[in-house]
């Protein structure tokens, strides 16, 4: 098959299932809004080191959150439910309570839940106000220009992690434009995030390593340096690869975004050396979600 | 299908349903429920009322009622509940879901020790709104109370969780032993508002109304901190939550209440035009009055 000039490859993507959830952070101007996201959700492209997987998933307007106020949701998934519940309050309460104006709610609702309030409120020490509203819970925590307003919890839900994208071409230029377009498309889809810095990678990895301990390395198949040396999957003219990993909520919204992610770097680089587009699985044995290129495009 | 309850004309004689629950009532034939038996008051439903409609759903409606009928309501959990005329006292008490819509005033202790569910009020209500009956420790747990008249004394006496909205005025000593919730008066207060309060807040509406609200005697009365800035990250939610359920209590009764304002904060209401007082200060507590600046 191709797009714009571009091969899309006959393969997968394997996914995982991970633990998903959803915060929403308001403050008075978007300036706060964005340093809080951003203060948040660094550290956060992979789960092999950083614990979680985390990013902004949608900019909200005053009329889409609870206080009125400009904000933003982030999407943040997890291996487990104990390490997003380890994460996701020392994050807010080391980036969101302490940035100026801001207030953190819940952005999804579900049965499970992952503490907010219900463990940043012993900062109030002893001063913090439980307040019931509407049936949802918040926490008024006393700081210096006020109050940190923050809901007790917010829901916790299966989310799926490790979509991705392989664009693969002749140069750094063709390729990154590509990678830019399809990271660009995908922002503006809900439900889904694409974690690492500017939404692509260029350190796609493998599972194990050489080094005892070590749980990934390099995938030396898709690295120009090692054709010749290695069993390359690269030929003669493929110079670069970068990879765009995607997290979402359903396999609808990951195989949507995957979709819109093709189409916008085949449409932007598909005469500017982008040559192919493939995707990074490990045979179908350790994840539970294939995503067939083929199949999403249709 | 409702059940129907129509007051038999002349009827003078009390109705205690205190130690009755609607819900005995569900799946019983007409017949059955007319020879239920209230033991409190030594007689059969049948005796007060004459009753039609069906069973099957917890929906009832009482007609031609009036202060003679106490505790309906109690325990009430689930369905809704239509009361079309004044009702005496203890309406209400410890509900625990559901909706009832009382078409009229209500006694005393409305509401007493609720738990869940709402009860909106389109007339007057007695003393006590929410709180616990002599003896009890504790007041209203849950549930949202709105009330489109005025209030008497004491209304949400040792009120814990959940919120009460009176679009009128309030007695004296409102909000008596607060311990946690939110009481909101669109009226004038009456003395010794907040009076050992812990915690909760207590949201004034009125213009200038915290000069009545003070304490009755200067030397044992409650004591507030002075008057501060409003946080502003709170006051929206709070706007938010307390428009719509003034707007929820007027679509409840609106039959009754044509003459009941609509919620006097504005949707983009700012807290620079209030002020925040903690209190009462004297048995340490920090609960918080909101009211309007005086401009």
């Amino acid at each position: 098959m191709e797009i714009a000039g571009v091969q899309i490859d006959a393969t997968f993507a394997e996914a995982f299932d991970m633990q998903a959830t959803r915060i929403i952070i308001t403050a008075a101007d978007r300036q706060w809004v964005q340093a809080a996201a951003t203060s948040m959700t660094g550290f956060g492209t992979s789960v092999i080191a950083c614990g979680v997987e985390i990013g902004i998933e949608q900019e909200l307007s005053p009329a889409e959150t609870p206080d009125g106020r400009p904000g933003v949701a982030i999407l943040a998934f997890a291996v487990s439910a104990k390490e997003l519940e380890k994460q996701i309050p020392r994050r807010a309460g080391q980036c969101v309570l302490t940035c100026p104006t801001t207030s953190l709610f819940a952005g999804i609702t579900a049965e499970k839940h992952i503490p907010l309030g219900k463990t940043l409120r012993y900062f109030g020490d002893g001063y913090q106000i439980s307040k019931v509203l509407e049936g949802l819970r918040y926490w008024r925590i006393p700081v210096m220009d006020g109050e940190f307003v923050c809901q007790d919890a917010t829901g916790r839900v299966p989310g799926i992690g490790g979509g991705n994208l392989i664009l693969i071409g002749d140069s750094v230029e063709g390729v990154v434009r590509g990678c830019r377009a399809a990271a660009t498309a995908i922002a503006a889809l809900p439900h889904v995030i694409t974690p690492f810095a500017g939404g692509a990678t260029r350190s796609g990895s493998k599972v194990g390593s050489k080094y005892r301990g070590l749980v990934a390395s390099t995938n030396q198949a898709y690295c120009p340096a090692l054709r010749g040396v290695v069993a390359s999957e690269l030929s003669d003219e493929e110079n670069c690869v970068l990879e765009i990993v995607i997290d979402g909520l359903s396999s609808e919204a990951v195989g949507g975004a995957m979709r819109a992610g093709i189409h916008a770097a085949c449409e932007a680089a598909g005469t500017i050396g982008l040559r192919r587009i493939s995707a990074g699985n490990y045979g179908g044995k350790l994840g539970r979600h294939h995503f067939h290129l083929a199949e999403v495009l249709r | 299908m409702t059940l129907t309850f129509r007051a038999r004309p002349g009827n003078l004689r009390q109705l205690e349903l205190g130690d009755f629950s609607l819900d005995q009532l569900l799946g019983l034939s007409l017949d059955a429920v007319a020879r239920f038996e209230i033991e409190a008051s030594r007689g059969v439903l049948g005796d007060w009322f004459e009753i039609h409609g069906a069973t099957d759903q917890p929906r009832w409606v009482f007609e031609g009622t009036g202060n003679w009928l106490d505790g309906l309501g109690t325990e009430f959990c689930q369905g809704e509940l239509i009361i079309d005329g004044d009702v005496g006292r203890r309406v209400a008490r410890r509900a625990r879901g559901g909706e009832i819509v009382v078409y009229g005033a209500t006694g005393s202790w409305a509401g007493s020790g609720m738990r869940g569910g709402t009860l909106s009020i389109a007339g007057n209500s007695g003393d006590f709104l929410g709180g616990p009956l002599r003896g009890e420790r504790g007041g209203m747990r849950g549930g949202v109370i709105f009330v489109g008249g005025d209030c008497g004394s004491e209304v949400g006496h040792r009120l814990r969780r959940g919120t009460m909205i009176v679009a009128g005025s309030v007695g004296p000593r409102g909000a008596w032993e607060m311990i946690a919730g939110t009481l909101v008066v669109g009226g004038a207060v009456g003395t010794d508002v907040g009076f050992a309060m812990r915690r909760g807040t207590i949201m004034l509406l009125a213009e200038s109304v915290l000069a009545v609200a003070g304490p009755s005697d200067p030397q044992r009365g409650q004591q507030w901190t002075g008057g501060s800035s409003v946080p502003h990250e709170f006051f929206p939610l709070l706007v938010r939550a307390i428009r719509a359920q003034w707007a929820r209590g007027i679509e409840r009764c609106v039959r009754e209440l044509p003459s009941v304002a609509a919620c006097p904060l504005e949707p983009s209401e700012s807290p620079r035009g209030w002020l925040r007082r903690v209190g009462d200060r004297r048995v340490g507590g920090l609960g918080e009055l909101l009211s309007r600046a005086v401009r």
